[in-house]
């Protein structure tokens, strides 16, 4: 298993990895990806209207909502929300990306918090959300391929991607630390205050009871792990290895063809069995780890390589 | 001239752009968003979007309790009241509860009061008092495929002047 930055420097071992090179494209899927799934969700939610104008007496700010005093109202938290949809399809057009980038963000992050301002913090676009932060930092490098060219508001034409470059490999690398640092504190929180307990006793049996108990009809997938607590156990410690392991897939590549097919099927599974909705995580998880300038390349190579039709019905 | 003219001859190259130079703030950048994350996680902060990823952390217990809520008419009737209903309740009911056990009693009754005069909004029909249950079970004391409902125990009762224990 080839690990990127052989170095006994930690330091420098991060170094290596953050600062490698990478295809302008790889960047730009980037920002396809993670503002086209910030623009599906935000417009998508019916989450904000329902706790839009809660009452002044319920609400519970966190973060700089503590600056406001109350919820905000219905209708301007549609406004925010068309806008945020505005700019995070702009953003992943890569259309005014000074621009588009930080109001996305921004407008994202206000919708968000009125969802946190209700007593519970709630982490299902968080992983996601926190992504986009090295985009915010790099509008320019992440638009420079796979970008709408809108004439009207350039000058000059947008030059063409360079070659590969570190300032198109830091982004993408932070945003791999950051999803690899998640589950890592995901993992270790759950040891930290549960200890090894979380799974060998039948603390995920009886996740999976309550969570069945308060859907609207028992859930068959969840109770057939609840029900057999030899499965129960053993998906309570995958859980931990794989949150806590996931991180070894940065420094060694080949770990990401088990490890990111693990955390999507976790969340998939948390969906089907809990009704919890973490998709977004696992779709950044996609979104981050997939090389798509590759996969782009072996579809298009694959289909030049494909006779046409003519000449399959004619030979 | 030789020179220029082979130079002519070839075919133009495809454009290639300056390739974009790593901005001198990236390195703090990645520091700090690292050392965030870090601190978050230590110190359990939730400034969201960063946090303390603290999910599903705690051990589930076999003992539960949860709180549910009626509204009582005119007449007496008592009808279910999900205020911690998703769709047309108040979300975090249940975290709120949390906060209302142990709040100063100024505290209970402005929720009460809230409760109470909210009911014709979420419910469709007005409500002289809620009364507030704490239910509590085991998850696995089972009887098919879902719990058996254990012991309900009225616990406040809420009226627009306030709330009063439940016994």
């Amino acid at each position: 298993m080839a690990a990127e930055g052989r170095t006994l420097n930690p330091i420098r071992a991060i170094e290596g990895f953050v600062f490698a090179a990478e295809d302008a494209r790889r960047l730009a899927a980037l920002r396809i990806g993670l503002f086209g799934l910030l623009a599906v969700r935000l417009a998508t939610s019916g989450d904000y209207a329902a706790v839009a104008g809660q009452p002044a007496e319920l609400f519970d700010p966190v973060s700089l909502f503590h600056l406001l005093p109350g919820m905000p109202a219905a209708g301007l938290t549609t406004i925010v929300q068309i806008a945020a949809v505005v700019a995070a399809v702009l953003a992943a057009a890569g259309i005014a990306p000074r621009a588009s980038f930080p109001a996305a963000f921004v407008l994202s992050v206000f919708l968000n918090l009125m969802l946190n301002s209700t007593g519970k913090i709630v982490h299902n676009d968080l992983v996601a959300t926190l992504c986009l932060i090295p985009l915010l930092a790099t509008p320019t490098a992440a638009s420079r391929a796979w970008a709408v060219s809108v004439k009207p508001l350039r000058r000059r034409p947008k030059p063409p991607p360079g070659p590969p470059s570190a300032a198109y490999g830091w982004p993408v690398r932070l945003a791999m630390i950051v999803i690899g640092l998640a589950y890592l504190f995901v993992g270790l929180q759950k040891l930290r205050y549960s200890g090894l307990d979380w799974a060998t006793t039948d603390n995920l049996r009886y996740v999976l009871w309550a969570s069945s108990d308060a859907q609207a009809s028992p859930n068959s997938l969840a109770l057939l792990v609840a029900d057999h607590d030899w499965m129960a156990h053993l998906l309570a410690a995958s859980t931990l290895v794989v949150e806590v392991g996931f991180i070894l897939c940065l420094p060694f590549r080949r770990l990401r063809w088990i490890l990111v097919p693990a955390v999507v099927g976790l969340h998939v599974g948390i969906w089907l069995a809990m009704g919890l909705d973490y998709l977004p995580q696992a779709a950044a998880v996609i979104i981050v780890f997939v090389n798509w300038p590759t996969v782009i390349a072996f579809i298009a190579e694959r289909a030049a390589r494909k006779p046409p039709a003519s000449e399959v019905a004619t030979s | 001239m030789k020179s220029r003219a082979n130079a002519e001859e070839q075919p133009p190259k495809p454009p290639v752009g300056e390739p974009d130079r790593v901005p001198g703030f990236a390195r703090p950048f990645v520091a700090v968003m690292i050392a965030l994350m870090l601190a978050c996680a230590v110190f359990v902060w939730e400034p969201w979007p960063f946090t303390s990823f603290r999910l599903f952390s705690n051990l589930r217990l076999d003992h539960q309790t949860a709180w549910s809520a009626t509204t009582v008419d005119r007449a007496g009737n008592e009808d279910p009241y999900p205020l911690g209903a998703e769709d047309h309740g108040f979300r975090g009911f249940p975290f709120t509860m949390v906060e209302f056990t142990s709040a100063p009693a100024e505290r209970q009754d402005e929720l009460c009061r809230l409760w109470v005069e909210a009911a014709p909004e979420l419910v469709g029909r007005d409500a002289v008092a809620v009364r507030i249950y704490r239910r509590s079970w085991d998850l696995s004391s089972r009887a098919g495929d879902a719990a058996l409902p254990g012991e309900r125990t009225l616990e406040y009762v809420c009226r627009p002047s306030g709330v009063t224990g439940g016994s």
